[in-house]
């Protein structure tokens, strides 16, 4: 590992004193560097939050949302020829053969299957999909077709974002007003924990006299670490711990981006990661493009947007079978259909679609990345600002 | 020792106690009567009996005196609650020692019958234990009188086991365990003078190098005679010091002396400072311990440079409130590493570790005040009186005030106040120089958006920042003075006598210097020299002690 004063040719503390260059210039003549070429920074940053994107609106699901489980589980329940007398004993006893039920209520050649393991054992239930068209994320195709969404932040039309339409009408997949949604957050919150971070790094950054980011090119970065996040006392994660790069050639995503008004853009690209199997095991986006705003205090937040496989999506959703089903209010072989009928990118032989258009946030805390066996490091530039004013 | 003596306008600093150069070769101090701490009731324990005994309860407070809990340690008694606590501790303890797991190893000796009363074997085995723990031989009377109650509760509960390990608990429970009771003799080398006896001067020595009671090899030097010899006595110190139990007094006096039980009652408000947790509490005690143990016996430093040092050692914790960069090995739960901060880094020494900065401050801000009054109390032994009991300190912890965004502007004004402007005086220019740590330690340039400025002054030395104040305190000889005052008073357990406190001028802190400041040379020239066991004349009739006369057989 290289020191920051040997990357960077100020000292480390020196830079940290930059971390106040946003705030006025009058730091940077306090300490006689106004007068020096500026210097290409590197800000590094540990994922805190990675989950799907989502600006749900009162239009987006013109018949209503989804069923709540109570009466999703009841309809099932009918429909595999249940009397009303065998469904109430089996809420009177929940859980106990509820979940069993729901498990093999598939059917394959008469007999009764696991539904998770095979989604085609029961008709499409037909779920009640997005009809909006406000969502985040980007123009993957080119093109403005009808299914296609208007980013709330940018402004930007033909955004694809196939995967919000597909689930944006089970209610623990909404939200809005800068809220997570429900079911989304709590896999990643869970996840998080037992998993190698996500880190970021954007490399080439340069400022302004008066400490602003300048409107460039700029590297980004985005790799799998060897640790997991800390959390804080809050049951936050910590910033400025510090990682190092996992070399696993499979989670180097390096692409050109380009700086604007302290948001960068990244050029398409292919993005591998990593995950746990509780969520999606193993994320493979295609036409990969990410947002990210560098924001003053230190994090980063941000939009990945591209086309992913679409049955790990439903396979992270039927792992957790009918307790997923009952907990999160959501019809999992209903999923499945959605999923497929909504993809609409790579086909394969017979035209089905492989991969579905999606957009996630991206929320990231500062941190310190080394690159082993590298002469490269990434500092937190920024000051990290705490409640009520405390830095 | 150094004191302030007046907080007036003025603000001087006054100097008590280090008059007068009479009588240093004959230097002595009163022998004492300590309570054992927490940490060297843990140690007996553990020494006596092994790790897989185990303690639990709760212990009676150390107080703190003259800087120390170690002088406090004279000062307190054990209170009825306290006693109940021991109590309990004492058969938990025996109880364990005695049972079925552990009886083969630590009863040295087999009943003739597990359900019966054995007087040999009880009296082999009490004889022994009792030694450790008492850090002398029995009397024959104790002796007789736990054999006695060994065998009575043996027979009343049908079990030779259940008998000793009641007297076993009448031991740590007994005042002769629970403190450490100093006895004196007249010194037959010098007439009319006195000195601990062999035992005493056992515990003293083991106490003062390893926080614990002698061990074998120690008490036999006592029991010899050879303690009492200048050659042997070297070569008991010699022998402590090169174990590796060396380090356990190194953090016991280090601990006591920079106050971290105060991290018991360390309290952070989270909702500012979510970094804090008690992993936090526990690596900030633990990074200086191993700063100080690395700087002081591996590599055998001057002393001062702990003041600017710029090794220490991290986990990712410390370094992400510090906000620096370090490799840690994977796999490793909770890791250390050794780290340097760079060059012209504005971090370096002790005093910018979160185990200073952040145990000196309030829940919820950083406190120039309080860091300053503890550099001045802790590092440099000076006395700074407290407040007065009307002070207004509404504008100080204002941290919200836009017209005060920085602790500076906020003591400045507070300072307008005449009646605290003499002591603010001596400890504001000191603490304001630590504001680039918050409460936790973190580091920060700004408050509430203003950039602050740490530049400050400590007795008369101007400085630009934090690594400024440390080589201020490096070349403040009270610094230096404190240390030797301290380390001899955790020796002694008491505040050094007028003919001590000439002698610890004139000789230890002079060989100190002339020695370069290495603090192993100092623990060796003080548990080397006459002074450490000299004592002044016992109390009348404090010589016909029972334990004054073991030297005997009687």
């Amino acid at each position: 590992m290289t020191s920051l004063s040997d990357r960077t040719g100020v000292s480390h503390r020196i830079g940290a004193l930059a971390r106040g260059f946003a705030f006025g210039a009058v730091s940077l003549a306090a300490l006689g560097l106004a007068s020096q070429p500026a210097r290409a920074e590197t800000r590094g940053y540990a994922v805190s939050w990675f989950y799907m994107a989502a600006e749900s609106q009162k239009d987006d699901c013109p018949d209503g949302t989804n069923d709540l489980s109570e009466v999703m589980a009841r309809k099932i329940l009918v429909q595999m020829g249940k009397t009303p007398a065998e469904i109430e004993k089996l809420f009177i006893d929940f859980p106990n053969n509820m979940y069993g039920t729901l498990y093999m209520r598939g059917k394959v050649n008469g007999k009764p299957v696991n539904i998770y393991a095979n989604p085609t054992a029961e008709p499409d239930p037909n779920i009640k999909t997005v009809k909006g068209h406000v969502a985040y994320g980007f123009d993957l195709d080119g093109k403005d077709g009808p299914n296609d969404f208007v980013d709330p932040q940018t402004g930007a039309k033909g955004v694809d974002d196939m995967l919000y339409r597909a689930l944006g009408c089970f209610i623990t997949q909404r939200a809005s007003g800068g809220q997570r949604p429900t079911y989304p957050a709590i896999q990643w919150d869970t996840t998080r924990d037992q998993m190698p971070a996500w880190i970021v790094e954007v490399s080439g950054i340069e400022r302004d006299a008066a400490g602003k980011i300048k409107d460039g090119d700029v590297k980004l970065g985005v790799y799998r670490a060897t640790a997991p996040v800390t959390r804080n006392a809050a049951g936050d994660p910590q910033s400025d711990m510090s990682f190092t790069v996992d070399t696993n050639p499979r989670m180097q995503n390096v692409v050109h981006a380009t700086m604007k008004n302290g948001t960068l853009t990244s050029d398409p690209f292919e993005f591998y990661m990593v995950q746990d199997p509780f969520g999606v095991a193993e994320y493979h986006f295609k036409k990969t493009q990410i947002r990210l705003t560098l924001n003053d205090d230190g994090t980063a937040k941000g939009v990945l947007g591209g086309y992913q496989p679409w049955l790990p999506i439903y396979e992270g959703f039927a792992l957790g079978g009918a307790v997923n089903e009952l907990n999160l209010s959501v019809d999992a072989p209903g999923i499945y259909y959605a999923l497929k009928k909504l993809a609409d990118f790579d086909p394969d032989k017979d035209g089905q679609n492989q991969s579905i258009s999606s957009s996630y946030w991206i929320e990231a805390v500062p941190a310190f990345i080394t690159h082993p066996n590298a002469d490269k490091t990434s500092m937190v530039v920024g000051p990290v600002k705490l409640a009520q004013g405390h830095e | 020792m150094r004191r302030l003596a007046m907080c007036g306008a003025a603000a001087m600093l006054g100097f008590v106690g280090l008059a007068g150069s009479a009588m240093a070769e004959d230097a002595a101090g009163p022998a004492a009567m300590r309570r054992l701490t927490q940490e060297q009731y843990r140690q007996i324990i553990n020494d006596v009996f092994g790790p897989t005994v185990t303690l639990g309860g709760r212990f009676e407070p150390d107080v703190r005196d003259a800087g120390l809990l170690a002088v406090g340690a004279s000062q307190v008694s054990v209170t009825a609650a306290g006693l109940e606590q021991y109590d309990r501790m004492a058969r938990s303890i025996a109880a364990q020692v005695v049972d079925e797991q552990h009886r083969a190893l630590l009863v040295p000796c087999k009943p003739a019958a597990a359900d019966a009363a054995d007087d040999a074997c009880a009296k082999t085995f009490l004889s022994k234990v009792g030694r450790l723990l008492f850090r002398r031989p029995l009397t024959q009377k104790e002796v007789a009188s736990s054999v006695t109650a060994a065998h009575d509760a043996a027979t009343k509960t049908g079990s030779f086991y259940n008998g000793v390990g009641l007297a076993l608990a009448g031991f740590l429970e007994a005042p002769e365990f629970l403190f450490r009771q100093e006895v004196v003799e007249a010194d037959p080398d010098h007439a009319g003078q006195y000195r601990l006896n062999a035992y005493s001067k056992a515990s003293r020595l083991s106490f003062f190098l390893w926080n614990a009671a002698p061990d074998p090899e120690l008490l036999a030097a006592a029991e010899s005679g050879e303690i009492n010899k200048p050659d042997g006595l070297k070569k008991q110190v010699d022998r402590l010091m090169a174990s590796p139990r060396l380090e356990i007094g190194v953090r016991a006096f280090f601990s006591d002396m920079l106050a971290f039980d105060g991290f018991g009652t360390l309290a952070k408000d989270t909702s500012l400072y979510p970094k804090f947790t008690s992993q936090v509490l526990r690596d900030a005690q633990e990074q200086t311990m191993r700063t100080i143990v690395d700087h002081l016996l591996v590599q055998n430093a001057d002393y001062r440079d702990l003041f600017t040092t710029r090794k220490t050692f991290m986990t990712p914790l410390l370094a992400s409130i510090y906000k620096v960069q370090a490799s840690f090995p994977e796999g490793v739960l909770n890791p250390w590493v050794a780290y340097e901060y760079p060059a012209n880094a504005e971090q370096a020494g002790i005093l910018t570790e979160a185990s200073f900065v952040g145990l000196h401050s309030q829940p919820g801000r950083s406190s120039a005040t309080v860091r300053g009054k503890a550099l001045r109390e802790v590092m440099l032994c000076q006395k700074v009186p407290d407040p007065p009991g009307n002070v207004n300190f509404n504008l100080v912890q204002d941290t919200n005030n836009p017209n005060f965004k920085t602790a500076r502007q906020r003591l400045e004004a507070h300072r307008s106040e005449a009646t605290c402007a003499g002591c603010h005086k001596i400890m504001d220019p000191v603490g304001l120089s630590m504001e680039n740590f918050d409460t936790i330690g973190g580091f920060r340039t700004t408050e509430n958006g203003a950039m602050i400025d740490s530049s400050g002054e400590l007795d008369g030395a101007k400085f630009t920042n934090v690594i400024g104040l440390g080589k201020a305190v490096h070349d403040n000889p009270a610094a230096t003075a404190c240390i030797v005052n301290r380390v001899y008073q955790f020796g002694v357990g008491h505040k050094p006598t007028k003919s001590e406190a000439a002698w610890m001028t004139q000789t230890l802190a002079a060989n100190f210097k002339t020695g370069g400041y290495k603090f192993t040379a100092l623990l060796k020239d003080i548990a080397t020299s006459d002074t450490f066991y000299r004592t002044t004349a016992p109390q009348t009739g404090a010589l016909d002690t029972p334990h004054s006369k073991l030297a005997s057989g009687q």
